[in-house]
Parts: C-alpha cells; structure tokens; sequence
C-alpha cells in the first residue's frame, strides 16, 4: 500500500520528538538536536523513492530531456 | 486512478501532517511533500493518457508535432515548478518558494524561445511586406 510511508513518516516525527524531548529532560541538548538531524536524513531517505518515482513519471510523461 | 485511493491519501496525509504540525514541524513538512508525490504520481499515471491524445490530435490536424512537444514540455515544467514552490511556502519559506518561481518561469522561456523567435520572424517579415 502506498499510505504506509505517510504513516512511517509520521511515525518517525512523533518517535524523534519523544526522543528530543527525554534527552532535552535529561539536560542533553546536543544529543537531541543530533537526534533531529538525524531523524530528518531518515525521512528524507524514506522520502527518496517516492519523489524520484514522480520526477521519472513526470520526466516520461511530459519527454523533458 | 482510483478516487478512492486518492481521497485517502489525501486525507490521512493531512490528518498526519496537522497532527505532527504541533509536535515535529520539519516531519509535518515531509508528510505534506510525500502527500503530494503520491497524488502526483496517481495523476501522472492518467495524464500519460491526455498528453498522448494531445499528440494523437496534433498528428490529425495540420499542427507540427514539435509544437506539441513544446507545449507539453512546458506544462510539465509547470507541474514541476508549481508543486517545488508550494512545497516550500508551506515550509514558511516564501523567498525560495519565489525564487524556485523565478527560475521555473526562466526555464519555460527558454524551452520556449525557439517558437518565440519564429514568432518574431514572422511578425517582422508581415511588417516589411506591409511597409514595402
């Protein structure tokens, strides 16, 4: 199904911000913004597929290059 | 393209997105781009169809297929440029949104300057002929 990376994606930002907030709570604030870099790298590699499978669908369907 | 599939994509993805909007901006902004790939891809799948018409038409009536080619090169850099810049507005970044604009605008020109100079061309040749 392809709801399922919407809701990976979702869930991935709900399990960062947990995260930051324990490590923020636990006087770690290095940590938790490494944290959130981290988590946006993931969902942006999550992402990838899904954004290149539209630029190809565009590039074929509207012979761009 | 399935109407329902699209309705809910686009619902849950906005359900996920506002409901992240609070907690994980950044995260918010990931569920909306890859809400709007998927329904892209779900459109694209029957534009396939339309273009190919266009072209099919353009081949029957008297019109060169390279102007067809043109014109839906040019829509699709518009799709291309429209989806980026509203990509980067919801972001709360409306200076790249109009810059992301700005070159998709200068892209289409120049993917359009060969009918512009024909058109010109013409438009000059009319000219003399009339004034000589």
């Amino acid at each position: 199904m392809q709801i399922d990376i919407l809701i990976k994606i979702a869930g991935l930002g709900l399990l960062v911000s947990v995260i930051t907030n324990l490590l923020k709570q636990s006087g770690r604030e290095e940590l938790s913004a490494l944290v959130v870099v981290v988590g946006l790298a993931i969902g942006t590699l999550l992402m990838l597929e899904t954004v290149s499978s539209l630029v190809e669908t565009i590039r074929r369907v509207f012979s761009l290059y | 393209m399935d109407m329902v599939q699209v309705l809910g994509v686009g619902v849950v993805g906005t359900l996920l997105a506002i409901t992240l909007a609070r907690i994980n901006g950044t995260h918010s902004l990931l569920v909306g781009l890859a809400t709007g790939c998927l329904l892209l891809v779900m459109l694209l799948g029957q534009a396939e169809e339309l273009t190919g018409f266009l072209r099919e038409l353009a081949g029957e009536g008297s019109l060169p297929a390279a102007y067809t080619g043109r014109v839906v090169r040019v829509l699709g850099l518009a799709c291309l440029t429209e989806a980026g810049s509203r990509i980067c507005r919801d972001g709360g970044q409306g200076n790249i949104a109009l810059k992301v604009e700005l070159c998709g605008r200068a892209m289409i020109l120049c993917a359009m300057l060969p009918a512009l100079r024909e058109l010109l061309e013409a438009t000059g040749t009319m000219l003399r002929e009339l004034s000589g």
